[in-house]
């Protein structure tokens, strides 16, 4: 029988956070999900504003599309456009192009940023939705202290605000985490340790009586259930108390390192990282040059982290545990104006990580940066005469869940777009 | 000419209904509703954000048909404004602290923090609905109304007349932009601004959005990547040649064509006071989109139009070019008076607006323009439903939708707290930390930042807990301190505070059980069992009363009766 979100938590503060992930895992979990593969943890980085996929994951010729200076160049099979001035891009695919699988094509079907943000995140169109870190977090990652961490800006909890925590926008959550001054437990609220165990049993017998009355079911019960889980999840929190600097979260690579930490020690199971790189250009185009290269020096150390920290199976390591999807809500025009290129309706991005199949590139577009139909399951193009389909963010969340581990047929009512699974 | 064909109501004077002419709404038998005396409770945390008193409990336990009294009396209170703040602020999205949207801090904004620019500028058009409403004028004036509110930052950077030394206060651009309510603010499109080349749609759809609730990308809409986006001379074509596009954009861009005269593009502030707005450049739309203003089917801007109502016999609206016109053909659309419904009933329940009753939307839309447009009668009559009052559900289906537990707001957490014990907590001695999100913890606690955060929280999760925790020590500290020095007491109530006796503190108890959690319980009542052994527990641990009292007032501040109403 599988234990109830608060058994887990409650037997995870028990006995203490870096066994509580493994333990989850031999708990059941995994043993309704044998169709799907290992539960995997999932870090999405959002490229917010546009990224112009032809200056590196998908090349485009001139005649076609305005393109910046450089060439193609092949990396274990995968055909990216580098340039010296992009030196970044080139090394990342130098490294770690075998744990990479690019995906050209994602449709998008529309120019609004926020709208556009919702979609490939959520692969739906609802604010009240999860998104994907959420869904994966909330499926097999919610016995951990904070299943989901958010340390970018966009992100959508829908039904499961229990298990997220946001960082802030300047990275306020270690303001809450000092302990508040004279507490030697780490209580949060300078309470002795003895007095925050009286807090909690006060707690809990104001959720007992809540449960026998208008908490009893349904709704009413979630809230109750969620005012208990928060504050156990709060505590636990105090006690790991390591989430950067105030203020470092405003960069990708301070992220990076609080989110491989979070991972690490089974903090969380899923994180949503931001660039908060400005990519959203117009006139000024040229300036995706800088932002590739300093998105790609992050991705480097991110993946050589990944692969350098251990697993949670003795003798792997974390990046034969995590999925990394790097994804921007929208593309940027094949042609410019002026120097500008504006929204574009079609993007590309990437997955690397455990399960992936490396070093192969997903789906296609047109020479003018169009979606085309393809075989979902393989990335091939496919004339929808013959059932082939215009890869949408929905298709391609689906397969994401699916990489990670969870049931995509939960949430999504459309087939998964798996191809980039190994 | 063209004729709005609608079906609203445009005059505004009409016999307001009294409300005890309502017909009262059935009550659903599998639905277990609140007790009058919690229904007030939620009631007055909904309008005020603040609990109710302990007398006012009392009353209405005696006499149940005093709760509409007592509702009039909350909605004539001062806090009310905040509440009408924070329902606009989710459905308008204004109050954002981006870096992009903030007014730079020099000149005559030297020294000002950016949390207090961003909060000043972007409440500007929420001051002024706020203005509207607390008069009790009708909710069209908001898009009508020949005046703005400024306090002494958003004067400074906008050049706007300022007599007070802090404070709000009415003001008037004389820019020429006419009288259009919040259509005519800078703060609102300071929020929403518009890249050089989208010639303002996507501030007519916040508009579109938050005061008609019609949200143009909510439609099935198939982009065409055969047209070259990024070409304004290929767009300018493809939305209205192009099928796909049309469809929205012949309503889109001439709603859009309003605002020209607005800047478009970066905010490169060079100095203050500063012009956003200029009138030079209304008419810019010609040689952009090449649609003329105009209202959903309706053009304004060339000649007076005339707006009729469906209604036979109903007096035609006069409908002047520009802003003004705008702002009339918004108030005459029906839309318009639904969508309010729609945001308060929502906000009021924490209900999505999608899971409303339309049967009890209907009914709230008609009487509420019937009564003339008046929110406070729109409250009231919310707020006085059994739809507001529910508390559970006998079903299992059926709970699982129904919204039976409320939970504060953060500004309501900071009202409330600050109501009850007198702290209030500011940062950087000014900054609302449960307003903020550079310095405090809106988002944190559930709220919205307005730009990427646009879904309130509606449940307890670990920051918001940890926020709860924090600012309920920090009250609980402070109202001790001062009730155990002071002879006026904020929380307690009188009697010998530093009293161990088991009498003694009962009767806290029963007190901070009808502050804290609008309960009324006796001296004896079983139910402070909790807080009694808490406070044994803390003196037993070796504490004395103080520490004692602080703990149990913090446990009660945060406890989930308390947090969720």
């Amino acid at each position: 029988m599988r234990a109830s979100r608060r058994e887990l938590l409650r037997w995870g503060a028990a006995t203490g956070v870096a066994a509580l992930g493994s333990a989850l895992w031999g708990r059941g979990v995994t043993a309704t999900r044998t169709s799907l593969g290992p539960a995997r943890r999932l870090i999405v980085v959002l490229a917010g504003g546009g990224v112009d996929t032809t200056y590196a994951i998908d090349p485009k010729e001139p005649a076609y599309a305005d393109v910046p200076a450089g060439a193609v160049q092949q990396f274990a099979g995968l055909d990216v456009f580098c340039d010296v001035s992009r030196p970044n891009v080139t090394r990342f695919f130098e490294k770690h192009a075998a744990v990479t699988s690019i995906v050209r094509g994602i449709s998008t079907d529309a120019i609004n940023h926020a709208e556009c943000q919702l979609r490939i995140t959520t692969g739906s169109r609802e604010s009240t939705r999860p998104d994907l870190c959420a869904m994966v977090a909330h499926e097999v990652g919610r016995a951990m202290p904070v299943p989901y961490l958010i340390l970018g800006d966009v992100a959508f909890t829908g039904p499961y605000a229990v298990s997220a925590a946001r960082v802030g926008a300047t990275n306020q959550l270690i303001e809450l985490l000092d302990d508040g001054g004279g507490g030697s437990a780490g209580s949060g609220i300078g309470a002795s340790a003895r007095e925050a165990e009286l807090l909690r049993r006060y707690r809990e017998a104001s959720a007992a009586r809540a449960r026998a009355v208008r908490g009893a079911q349904g709704y009413n019960r979630a809230r109750v259930e969620d005012f208990v889980e928060g504050m156990e999840r709060a505590e636990q929190l105090r006690k790991l108390g390591r989430f950067g600097k105030r203020g470092e979260t405003q960069a990708l690579g301070a992220q990076i390192d609080v989110a491989l930490t979070a991972l690490q020690q089974d903090v969380s199971q899923a994180v949503m990282l931001n660039t908060r790189m400005g990519w959203d250009t117009h006139a000024e185009n040229f300036r995706q040059g800088e932002l590739h290269e300093a998105m790609f020096g992050e991705l480097t150390r991110l993946m050589d982290e990944l692969a350098r920290r251990p697993g949670r199976a003795v003798g792997t390591r974390m990046i034969d545990d995590t999925v990394v999807a790097v994804l921007s809500e929208l593309g940027r025009t094949p042609r410019g104006y002026m120097g500008g290129k504006d929204h574009w309706p079609v993007t590309s991005g990437m997955i690397l990580g455990a399960g992936v199949m490396g070093g192969a590139v997903i789906g296609a577009t047109t020479p003018a940066a169009e979606a085309i139909a393809m075989d979902l399951s393989t990335g091939a193009a496919l004339d929808a005469s013959a059932g082939g389909v215009k890869p949408m963010y929905s298709h391609l969340s689906a397969g994401i869940l699916k990489l990670c581990g969870v049931d995509p047929g939960s949430y999504f009512e459309v087939p998964a777009f798996d191809a980039f699974v190994a | 000419m063209r004729v709005l064909v609608a079906g609203a109501t445009f005059g505004l004077m009409m016999v307001a209904m009294g409300c005890g002419d309502r017909a009262e709404e059935p009550r659903d038998p599998d639905v277990l509703y609140l007790p009058v005396t919690a229904q007030l409770a939620r009631a007055s945390m909904a309008i005020r954000g603040v609990r109710p008193s302990i007398s006012d409990l009392k009353v209405v336990k005696e006499e149940p048909a005093r709760l509409g009294p007592f509702i009039d009396l909350y909605l004539s209170s001062a806090e009310l404004g905040a509440t009408i703040r924070a329902v606009h602020n989710e459905a308008l999205r204004v109050k954002t602290q981006h870096v992009n949207y903030t007014p730079p801090s020099f000149g005559a904004l030297e020294g000002k923090s950016p949390s207090q620019v961003t909060a000043a500028v972007f409440d500007e058009p929420l001051r002024l609905i706020e203005d509207v409403v607390m008069h009790d004028r009708p909710y069209t004036e908001i898009v009508t109304a020949d005046y703005t509110m400024a306090d002494p930052i958003v004067a400074a950077a906008w050049g706007l007349p300022h007599t007070e030394k802090n404070g709000w206060e009415k003001a008037k651009y004389e820019d020429g932009r006419g009288a259009a309510g919040v259509l005519a603010t800078n703060g609102l499109f300071l929020r929403y601004r518009s890249t050089a080349f989208n010639y303002n749609r996507g501030r007519a759809n916040a508009i579109s959005r938050g005061l008609l609730c019609h949200d143009f990308l909510e439609g099935e809409i198939h982009l065409d990547t055969k047209i070259n986006l990024a070409d304004p001379a290929v767009v300018s074509r493809a939305v209205v040649a192009n099928p796909s596009c049309a469809g929205c954009h012949q309503t889109l861009d001439p709603l859009a064509s309003y605002f020209f005269g607005y800047m478009a593009g970066p905010l490169n502030v060079s100095g203050y006071p500063f012009a956003l707005y200029d009138g030079k450049n209304v008419g810019a739309w010609a040689n952009a989109t090449g649609r003329a203003p105009g209202f959903f089917g309706v053009e304004t801007e060339s000649s007076e139009s005339t707006l009729r109502g469906a209604d036979e016999g109903a007096e035609p609206v006069v409908v002047q070019s520009g802003l003004p016109g705008l702002g009339k053909a918004i108030a005459a659309d029906p839309r318009f008076a639904r969508c309010a419904v729609l945001h308060f009933a929502s906000y009021l329940t924490e209900t999505p607006m999608k899971e409303l009753s339309v049967d009890w939307v209907a009914r709230l839309q008609e009487d509420f323009v019937a009564d003339g447009y008046s929110i406070k009668k729109l409250i009231r009559d919310i707020v006085m439903s059994p739809r507001f009052a529910v508390a559970a559900h006998a079903q299992r289906q059926g709970a699982e939708r129904l919204v039976g537990l409320q939970k504060a707001r953060p500004q309501q957490l900071a009202t409330m707290i600050e109501a009850l014990t007198g702290y209030a907590w500011r940062g950087d001695g000014e900054v609302e930390m449960l307003d903020d999100d550079l310095l405090g913890f809106r988002v944190l606690a559930g709220g919205i930042d307005s730009y990427y955060v646009t879904e309130p929280v509606h449940t307890m999760n670990a920051t918001s807990s940890l926020v709860t925790q924090r600012l309920a020590m920090a009250a609980a500290a402070f109202a001790v301190e001062h009730d155990l020095t002071h002879r006026e007491r904020r929380l307690f109530r009188d009697g010998d505070l530093r009293s161990t006796k088991e009498r003694d503190v009962r009767r806290q108890l029963a007190h901070l059980h009808g502050r804290i959690f609008s309960e009324l319980v006796g001296d004896d009542a079983a139910e402070l069992g909790d807080e009694l052994a808490l406070f044994r527990g803390v003196l037993e641990d070796g504490g004395d009363v103080e520490r004692a009292w602080i703990l149990v007032v913090a446990a009660m501040l945060s406890d989930l009766r308390a947090v969720y109403f």
